[in-house]
Order: structure tokens, then sequence, then C-alpha cells
């Protein structure tokens, strides 16, 4: 069930292009705003699309003349919202109502069955209002995969769960979506990692980056997919084994294209020690002199940002920062680099 | 809120306005002979008329107007604002220039009526104009209540619902309907109160006919010189059901459970 798909949403400032091959997990990645859910919609013809091209499996879903669009319920493209949007019925009904709505004879016998799937057998009788948040998008769960998509589509599958149901729930979701075709939206590195064989990077309504998951995450190209696979991305050129930073310092990398390209290290900003004083030449870090730029505070620690290298600080030594500090920004040596 | 103490006297005078006339009606029935007035045989066919049309016209107003108040929702703007306020007229006209205008339309010689007519289909002066007099004036209820539910009713679940393969009626028996129950009782309870009190567009478009025509109301009007003792049980009758249907219908909505 290979998704191909380009959808426009000119209301929202979305124009995305995303693709999924058969049996693979996408996880669409961005920040609050970037669109992803009205990719989803648009995918499932929820919200319509100003423009679109959808072919799954080499099937026309929709395309130039928006009146042959196929209509959401002839998609195949089953859509999970972060609200769970249970009906005002029995769970068991709940789940049955896709093989219901599909005239399924053995409705009720592929409710119970996906509800044990998802561990939830127990709670057939209930009503949505009896149901705790992560039962509740278990269920959800279980309803969207007794339709048997060609497409599962799932909203930010984890918001507003406990830490502890979340995690459960990926761990589900781990093992359901092995040999289903997915689209998932997320904010979350972490789910993207667990989850996904392949990223798309929305930012503001557009896919800036798209590749596998090992890829985006581990090799972003722009600053922007680096921040969302929780690195930065150190940008330079080639110099012999050294990555000659923008600034002006270097850092001796591993790998990397010829002498002279334009290339990149994606470091862990906690891995970068950040001095007040030119430190000890010596070490496993390349010291890089930066002025801070923007201190941005991100819960529990505090990302200094420099003109090429940013760093987490505690924030205690975030006290003694400011804007225009000169800090001195440890990078690992010998980190892979690539051609951007 | 409690408001300031001035508003105290103000509303015990509006309370006095609506309640002494309740309270005088009940003052003058003759409580002994209450139920031998209303088992009389014109008071009994009176009632029966009554109830059989009000719920003949109950249900028309079902039928008819869910359908108008999802119409209402359909279209926007202008033709929105337009289109309820013809819906909603026979709200505010007076029964009387409403029964004039049924009769202009279905009445022997109106615009629907002549071809019904000549059809050999008499509708003016029957117990089907009783109906359609009582569905004229029932309907806004349905159309309003519904309306405004469909206003408050998010989307969400429908659109979920068809992504999972069901066809609009499906979503529309098993999802919307479902959601709107509170609205469609409290549609359905007020029309059939509306119904059971027609009085004027009933008397204008279909007449007074004993056992035909004459309901309720039409036979207390008659009654109120020749058998006053009569005409204030029958009305006592409609009070009865009067302030059980807005104690049904207007109860909070927080009370009524909505799953």
């Amino acid at each position: 069930m290979r998704l191909e798909a380009r959808v426009t949403v000119l209301a929202r400032g979305v124009d995305a292009t995303v693709s999924v091959g058969a049996g693979r997990t996408l996880a669409v990645l961005g920040p609050n705003g970037a669109g992803k859910s009205t990719v989803l919609e648009a995918l499932a013809d929820v919200t319509r699309p100003d423009r679109a091209s959808v072919t799954l499996d080499g099937r026309e879903l929709a395309g130039p003349r928006r009146r042959a669009a196929v209509p959401a319920r002839r998609r195949g493209m089953v859509l999970l919202s972060q609200d769970d949007a249970l009906f005002p019925m029995s769970v068991l009904d709940n789940v049955a109502f896709g093989p219901r709505s599909a005239g399924r004879g053995d409705a009720i016998a592929i409710a119970r069955e996906q509800l044990a799937r998802v561990g939830c057998e127990d709670l057939a009788e209930r009503r949505p209002g009896e149901l705790s948040g992560g039962q509740a998008r278990r269920v959800a769960i279980a309803r969207a995969l007794a339709a048997d998509p060609r497409v599962l589509l799932l909203d930010e599958p984890f918001a507003g769960l406990d830490v502890e149901a979340a995690s459960s729930i990926r761990a589900l979701l781990r093992t359901l979506l092995a040999d289903v075709t997915t689209v998932l939206t997320t904010h979350d590195a972490l789910d993207a990692h667990t989850l996904a064989d392949d990223v798309a990077v929305m930012e503001s309504g557009r896919v800036v980056e798209h590749g596998t998951a090992a890829d985006v995450l581990a090799r972003p190209r722009t600053r922007f997919a680096a921040r969302m696979a929780g690195r930065v991305l150190i940008e330079g050129t080639m110099r012999g084994g050294r990555l000659a930073l923008d600034g002006g310092s270097s850092v001796p990398v591993a790998g990397g294209p010829g002498a002279g390209s334009r290339a990149a290290i994606a470091v862990h900003p906690a891995a970068i020690p950040v001095a007040l004083d030119s430190p000890a030449r010596a070490g496993e870090h390349a010291w890089v002199m930066e002025d801070v730029v923007t201190l941005e505070p991100r819960g529990d620690h505090v990302r200094a940002h420099g003109a090429v290298v940013s760093a987490d600080v505690d924030p205690a030594f975030a006290a003694t920062l400011a804007v225009g500090t000169r800090i001195w920004c440890g990078v690992p040596r010998g980190l892979p680099a690539y051609a951007l | 809120m409690s408001g300031p103490r001035w508003l105290v006297p103000l509303a015990l005078l509006g309370a006095l306005l609506v309640a002494a006339p309740l309270v005088g009606l009940m003052a003058r029935a003759s409580w002994g002979e209450l139920w031998t007035l209303i088992t009389a045989p014109e008071s009994l066919e009176a009632l029966a008329l009554s109830l059989r049309t009000a719920v003949a016209s109950t249900l028309l107003v079902i039928v008819l107007g869910v359908p108008l108040g999802f119409a209402l929702r359909a279209v926007h703007g202008r033709v929105r604002a337009g289109l309820r306020a013809v819906l909603l007229a026979p709200l505010v006209l007076p029964p009387v220039v409403g029964g004039l205008a049924l009769l202009y339309a279905f009445g022997r010689r109106g615009l629907i009526g002549a071809p019904l007519e000549d059809a050999g289909i008499s509708v003016a002066y029957t117990t089907a104009a009783v109906v359609l007099a009582q569905t004229f004036v029932a309907m806004p209820f349905m159309v309003v209540s519904i309306e405004s539910a469909l206003a408050a009713h998010g989307e969400r679940r429908e659109a979920i619902a068809a992504t999972l393969g069901a066809s609009r009626t499906r979503i529309l028996a098993r999802i919307t309907l479902p959601a709107l129950g509170p609205a469609l009782a409290t549609g359905a309870v007020l029309a059939f109160a509306r119904a059971l009190g027609e009085f004027g567009a009933t008397l204008t478009f279909a007449g007074s006919l004993a056992g035909v025509t004459r309901t309720a109301p039409l036979e207390i009007y008659l009654a109120r010189e020749t058998d006053p003792d009569a005409a204030v049980a029958l009305s006592l009758v409609l009070l009865v059901v009067a302030v059980a249907v807005v104690a049904i219908a207007y109860r909070p909505a927080a009370t009524r459970g909505l799953r």
C-alpha cells in the first residue's frame, strides 16, 4: 500500500508532500502549529484540501479534478484523532463500528479480537465515559484497526496521556504497527525514533526533510530538522580531516565529503560542555569560542545558542550567562561528518 | 447570583401576574364535579381529538422539522438568516393570520388546495386541516431546537466515523441523531404542547365541527358562556399538561445527562 501524496490547505498555510511505503511507518515530525494534523485530515479527506494529489498503490484517490476525489468513507484511510472521539455507545459497539459499516456479519468477533490485541477485552461493555485516558486511547486504536485500514493515520497518539499510559501505548503500537502502513504525527523525536521507518520534518506547513528515520534523525540537513531531532547542527567546510566552522574555528571529524565541500555534524547539545574561560587544550573536545546570542529555557535546562554551536547548560550556570557573554563550547572530536 | 435587593419586589409582582390567573382558574373550578365534567361526551370527544391531532402533528414536526434544522445549518450567511426568519415566523405570527395563510394555500381555492381539490382531495375543514394548522405553528420549536443543537455540536465524531467507512445515513443514525437526542426531545415536547393549545389557526382554517375539528381549546371557547364549569374543567386539564411539559422540557441541560 504505497501512499504518495501532496496536499494543499491554503487556509492553514499547508502545502506538504509525503510518501510512505507498504507496511512502513512514516512519522510527520514538527512543532505544534506546523500543520501536521491538517496533513492527516487532508489525506483522509476529513478536511477538504484546496489542491490534492493522493495516490494509494497506484490508484488515484484525489487529483486535479476535485469532484472526482474519493470520499473519506471509501479511502480506507482511518484517522485516529487526539481526542479519541469515541462514539456514545458501548466499547464493543465502538470497535465493531468499522466492520459493521463494511456490512460484515462477523463484526462482533472482529471487535472482540481487536479489543484483545490492545488488552481491553474486559472493557467491552463499558461506556466511553467510564474509561481512563489510556483505556480510551487503546479502544480508539482497536476501533481503527478493526476497520482493516489500508493506511492508518495517527494524530499525536500520545497526546494528553500521562507518562505511564503513554509509554505502555508506545510499546503497544510498536507491535501493532509492524505490518500496517501508517502515517503518524508527533512533536517528539523519541516517537519518531521508536515507531517510524521514515520521517518527514514539517516546518510552517512545508515538509523540509523527508527520508529514512536513521538518515533524518542522525544526519539532519537543516537547523530546524536537527532541532526536531533533538540535536544541534554544526555546519562548516571540509578541510582535510577537519570541519572548518563558519566562525573560524575547526573541529576534527570522521569521514565526510572531499575538501572544500559543505558538511555538518549533528551533536546532542547535552554532550557539549561549556566553560567561561579558555580550557586546557588537552581532552576529547575541540573548544569553540562563541558569544551567547540567545538563552532558551527548556524545562530543567537552558540552551545557550552561539552563532554556530548551541549547548545545554544547567539553570544555575545559565544564571551567570547573558546575551553577549563569551563562552567556550566543547565539541566532541571525531564525530561523523556528512555532506549537506 | 442574587442581584440587588430592589429586584425582589419586581420579581414578586411578576410572579403574581403569572400565578394569579392560574390560581383564579383553580378557584373557579367545581372540584366535586370535575371528573364528571371532564368525562362528559363533548369534553371527552374534544380531548380525544386534541390528543390524536397533537400526536399526529408532533410526528410530522419530527419527520419534517429535523431535516429543516439540518438544512438551516447547511446554508450560510444571508440565505440562512432569511430562511430562518421564514421558518420561525409562525412562532410570532398571530395564529389567526396563520390560519388565513393556510386557507389561501391549502383551502379549496388555495394555491395548492385548488389542484388538490381537482384531484378529489379536500383539506380545509377536515381533521387533516387541524393537523396541518398545528404542524404549521409547532414546527419552529423543532427547527430552532435542532439548529442550535447542531451549532453547538462538534463534527469530530462524524469525521472519524466517515474514515471508518460509514455512510452518511449510518453516521446520521448512529452518531448525530443520538447526540441530538435531548434537543429532539425538547423540540418534540414543546411542539406537542403548542399543537395541543392551538386555537386561532385551527378555528380559521379548520372550523369548529364537533368530533372533526373541534379540539379542546375550541370546545373551551364555545362552552365558556353556555357551560362555564365544563370550560374550566377542560382548562384545568390543559393547564396540568402545560405545567408538566414545561417541567420536562426546561430542565437545565446539566441534569439531563448527555451520554
